[in-house]
């Protein structure tokens, strides 16, 4: 009897558990400071991180026995819940706002960040929409009328995380769904030219907005190309990468990691870097690179619009932000709070993105039954 | 893939991340691989400190101050951080009150009121202890159970490891910013600049690297320590000086003090650099300047003969005489006896024009030697104001006066051949983001032609053979200088006091290839009595060090 193929490509368990091994190990080391700043116990982000790690798990085996076709028409019900989230963050109770950012909600025994969330029911409203209204929208004219709800959905997503002061995130949204738009097929063209005048005129509203975000943008400029001072934050980060050469100062001895205000969420490539050096590093990227080409891998072999749709968001979701989050730490970005995914500390990120890889996997079984 | 047009969207987007990481890769091997071994050159000396120091502190929008380090790479100055205690009033419970202000009052080793106000006020933020060491810090914290107690080990305090070596050079930064000594003068480069809006940047202040070497430094404080000690009098100071660059190698006073505690000295005048902030009457050490305008003008050569009329001269209304009784001297003996008379003569024969102008030459009317602050200037009256007994005076180091610095950069002139080199006392200035700033050596002004100022180089050597029978010099090692005894100016009862001098000896050594001009001044020794006597033997103790430690 032929054996029958369990996965495509690698299989994801394996996958996730070269992330979960690289994710405790760097939080091991990289959380110590922050954590004996902020609370004065050396562990305590570390704990949490392996609660969330465990929570993880257990949300990765409930989606990957989703079926995801069923959940389709709930999906604008469960958008339009992240909406309502996303608003919540202002109430002056629900809402906590962190060095000027109101991203959290509070309820108690929970501290959640909406945008996080936002981003899993987008990703999935988006991938309803598109497949339910296949072929719809030739014209570019129709694309912006107010019956295009996914753009108005999207927009309005986008709108409320950028009132939370999380710049990023907005533009994240954004690509989303020019991702989607993309994908399905519809006017290419159209959506290069929409991307790049999006991209001026978000520059062009940074750079002479003013305000702690132009400011930010302008150092980064300045060291990108005058080759003037880093940014704090990024001076410690290039200095730990520079330590680190090829093969690190070795597991837990780095020391510029104390010296980075986020080593635990934002910066924690920096800290890998100086402790595991060059070599190791190319290694953490390939693993992000295999899980991509896996999705993309997985969209080839289905036949199925919305999981194509789906596997190529959630694969883009994640091959930029991992993009994003480390470009910050070398300087090719300006400073934006973007959680290394499946690595850094930020519990709401990593439970989302363990949602979205049960989904994933969910998906997985389905095309390998019909394989087989 | 995408069935309807064939385009493989999927693949698109693969190669948009593939392009993403590779420009990271490539930019991180630029970072990790290329640049890795100039940070390791950099880090080593730069990272200790640094990092350290950026360690211990919660340091985010205050520029971290530069060291001082020596020559020879001392660390002589750094910025540690310590523990300040504050106290949120509203998180202390009243029944925690008594026992938390018992606990503050005993680490502060005194009772402290001010904060029970603001306890029972409920106030936000009351600052309790500054600067607290971090052994003591760690004791209440331990012993605190209040949640409205707060340790920041974030309290910049400028530390000098060597106590006191060095401390007139370096001066202090007290708990307001002020400063003196290096701290002062190079405060601006030191520093940094600091910001109020969090999204900018501080830049971190340079380190600056002084002309001083920690032994030699060592080698004449040791000294001076040992002549106060000996010859009990109000201060000691000495300068040692590279005469060819015009490097400060060492430079010091006593009584001296710990710019660590600089609090216990703010009526004390012990933290005056004598070595530049005093001046005084030089007497014979001036005679530098008649002897080698007389050389320089040809109007003597070491055959002249001078007669010294006995020891005795009635100098257009100024009676002057010698300490011994002279009669026919040659041009040297005339300073191997240092015979006034003798001097004053040649003077006369020079004009006092021509005397004046040496003086000026050899650097005695700059206002300002070094770019340390509070130097004494030398005050020399201009010539066209001179009385005609002036000229007598002037030559003989009366009627004016000097500072110890600007005395031994004068005698650095015939020991590099000729010319006045400018003093400097930092030699780099390692900025943060930038390239070293390196201090070059300059020359001011020829003063000398190389020959003349080989054979006032011989007659000084002479007068150290002959007129002080060599105790200036160590074994095996030449010297030449001049000693200077002049007697104080009362200016109470209006006129000199034989009994209170100040006694100079500047001397370079080896004699006849010179690397050290060392100046030592002794003020008001107790027992009185001549420069030879209380300035030679420090001199010489200074001397035998730094010759053994060069190698000479």
């Amino acid at each position: 009897m032929m054996k029958r193929p369990k996965a495509v490509v690698i299989d994801m368990k394996v996958i996730l558990a070269a992330f979960y091994v690289f994710s405790v190990l760097a939080m091991w080391t990289a959380s110590v400071t922050p954590a004996m700043r902020n609370t004065g116990n050396p562990l305590f982000f570390f704990k949490r991180h392996l609660v969330a790690a465990a929570v993880g798990l257990v949300i990765y085996f409930l989606c990957s026995r989703l079926v995801l076709k069923r959940l389709l028409p709930l999906t604008p019900w469960l958008h339009l819940f992240s909406l309502l989230l996303l608003f919540a963050v202002f109430l002056p109770r629900l809402g906590v706002e962190i060095n000027g950012a109101r991203r959290w909600i509070d309820i108690g025994f929970l501290r959640f960040q909406p945008s996080e969330w936002a981003k899993l029911t987008l990703i999935l409203y988006l991938t309803a929409s598109f497949h339910k209204e296949a072929g719809g929208y030739r014209r570019l004219g129709d694309h912006f009328s107010l019956n295009n709800y996914p753009l108005l959905m999207t927009a309005v997503t986008a709108l409320l995380i950028f009132a939370g002061n999380d710049f990023s995130t907005s533009i994240v949204i954004l690509v989303l769904y020019g991702i989607i738009y993309f994908v399905s097929g519809r006017n290419p063209k159209a959506v290069m030219f929409w991307a790049s005048s999006a991209l001026l005129t978000g520059l062009l509203v940074v750079l002479r907005g003013g305000g702690f975000r132009s400011g930010r943008l302008d150092s980064w400029l300045n060291y990108l190309f005058h080759g003037g001072p880093p940014a704090y934050q990024l001076r410690h980060s290039i200095a730990a990468f520079q330590m680190g050469g090829y093969f690190g100062r070795g597991f837990g001895s780095g020391a510029y990691k104390s010296l980075l205000p986020e080593a635990h969420t934002d910066f924690v490539f920096a800290v890998i870097g100086e402790e595991m050096g060059f070599v190791f590093i190319l290694g953490l990227i390939a693993l992000y690179l295999i899980m991509f080409y896996k999705l993309i891998r997985l969209s080839d072999e289905s036949k199925h619009d919305y999981e194509r749709y789906f596997l190529l968001l959630t694969g883009s979701l994640f091959a930029f932000q991992s993009i994003i989050n480390m470009g910050v730490t070398v300087g090719l970005f300006p400073v934006t709070g973007m959680t290394l995914p499946l690595i850094s500390y930020g519990r709401t990120s990593f439970l989302i993105f363990m949602a979205l890889l049960g989904m994933v996997r969910s998906i997985e079984k389905d095309i390998m039954r019909r394989i087989a | 893939m995408n069935p309807r047009k064939g385009i493989h969207y999927g693949k698109i987007l693969f190669a948009l991340a593939c392009a993403g990481y590779l420009i990271i890769a490539v930019r991180l091997l630029n970072i990790q691989v290329f640049q890795n071994k100039e940070s390791r050159a950099l880090t080593e000396t730069r990272y200790q400190n640094v990092v350290e120091n950026a360690l211990a502190s919660e340091r985010r929008f205050q520029p971290l101050r530069g060291n001082i380090y020596s020559k020879n790479g001392h660390l002589l100055a750094t910025t540690l951080y310590r523990y300040r205690i504050f106290a949120d009033g509203s998180l202390i419970e009243p029944h925690e009150k008594e026992r938390t202000l018992r606990l503050l009052s005993e680490v502060a080793g005194k009772e402290i009121k001010r904060i029970s106000a603001g306890i029972e006020n409920k106030s936000r933020y009351i600052p309790v202890i500054r600067r607290l060491d971090p052994g003591k810090a760690e004791s209440v914290r331990e012993k605190n159970e209040s949640r409205g107690l707060f340790f920041r080990m974030d309290d910049p305090v400028r530390f000098y490891p060597s106590d006191t070596l060095g401390a007139h050079v370096l001066g202090y930064v007290n708990y307001a910013g002020q400063s003196t000594g290096v701290e002062k003068a190079f405060d601006m480069v030191l520093s940094g600049i600091d910001v109020t809006d969090i999204h900018e940047l501080p830049a971190d202040g340079a380190d600056v690297v002084l002309t001083i070497d920690t032994n030699i430094q060592y080698f004449l404080e040791e000294a001076l320590r040992w002549g106060y000690e000996q010859f009990s009098p109000l201060s000691v100071s000495g300068v040692i000086m590279d005469p060819a660059t015009g490097e400060i190698l060492a430079m010091g006073s006593y009584p001296s003090f710990d710019p660590n505690r600089f609090y216990d000295y703010a009526e004390s005048d012990r933290i005056i650099n004598r070595a530049i902030a005093h001046s005084f009457e030089p007497g014979s050490s001036f005679k530098l300047v008649a002897l080698a305008a007389s050389l320089e003008e040809k109007i003597v050569t070491e055959e002249s003969v001078i007669d010294c009329e006995g020891g005795e001269i009635n100098y257009k209304g100024e009676f002057i005489r010698d300490t011994m009784t002279n009669k026919k001297l040659t041009f040297p003996e005339v300073f191997q006896r240092s015979s006034n008379v003798g001097v004053i003569k040649l003077a006369d024969r020079l004009g006092k024009e021509k005397l004046y102008y040496y003086a000026k030459l050899f650097g005695f009317t700059e206002k300002k030697s070094l770019e340390l602050p509070s130097e004494a200037m030398c005050r020399i009256k201009d010539v066209r104001q001179w009385v005609p007994a002036e000229l007598g005076t002037f030559s003989i180091g009366y009627g004016m006066s000097v500072n110890l610095l600007r005395l031994t950069a004068a005698y650095a002139v015939p020991a590099n051949g000729g010319v006045l080199p400018e003093l400097h006392i930092i030699s780099r200035v390692d900025y943060p983001y930038s390239d070293s700033y390196h201090i070059k050596p300059v020359t001011i002004r020829r003063v000398l032609d190389k020959k003349t100022a080989e054979r006032v180089r011989d007659i000084l050597r002479s007068v150290v053979e002959k007129g002080l029978q060599d105790k200036a010099s160590p074994r095996g090692v030449a010297v030449a200088g001049k000693t200077g005894t002049a007697t104080k100016f009362d200016s109470v009862k209006r006129k000199y006091d034989r009994k209170r001098v100040v006694g100079t000896f500047v001397g370079f050594f080896p004699a006849d290839r010179p690397q050290y001009v060392m100046g030592i001044m002794v003020d008001e020794p107790a027992g009185g009595g001549y420069a030879s006597q209380f300035v030679v033997p420090v001199f010489k103790r200074a001397a035998e060090n730094v010759a053994r430690y060069s190698g000479l």
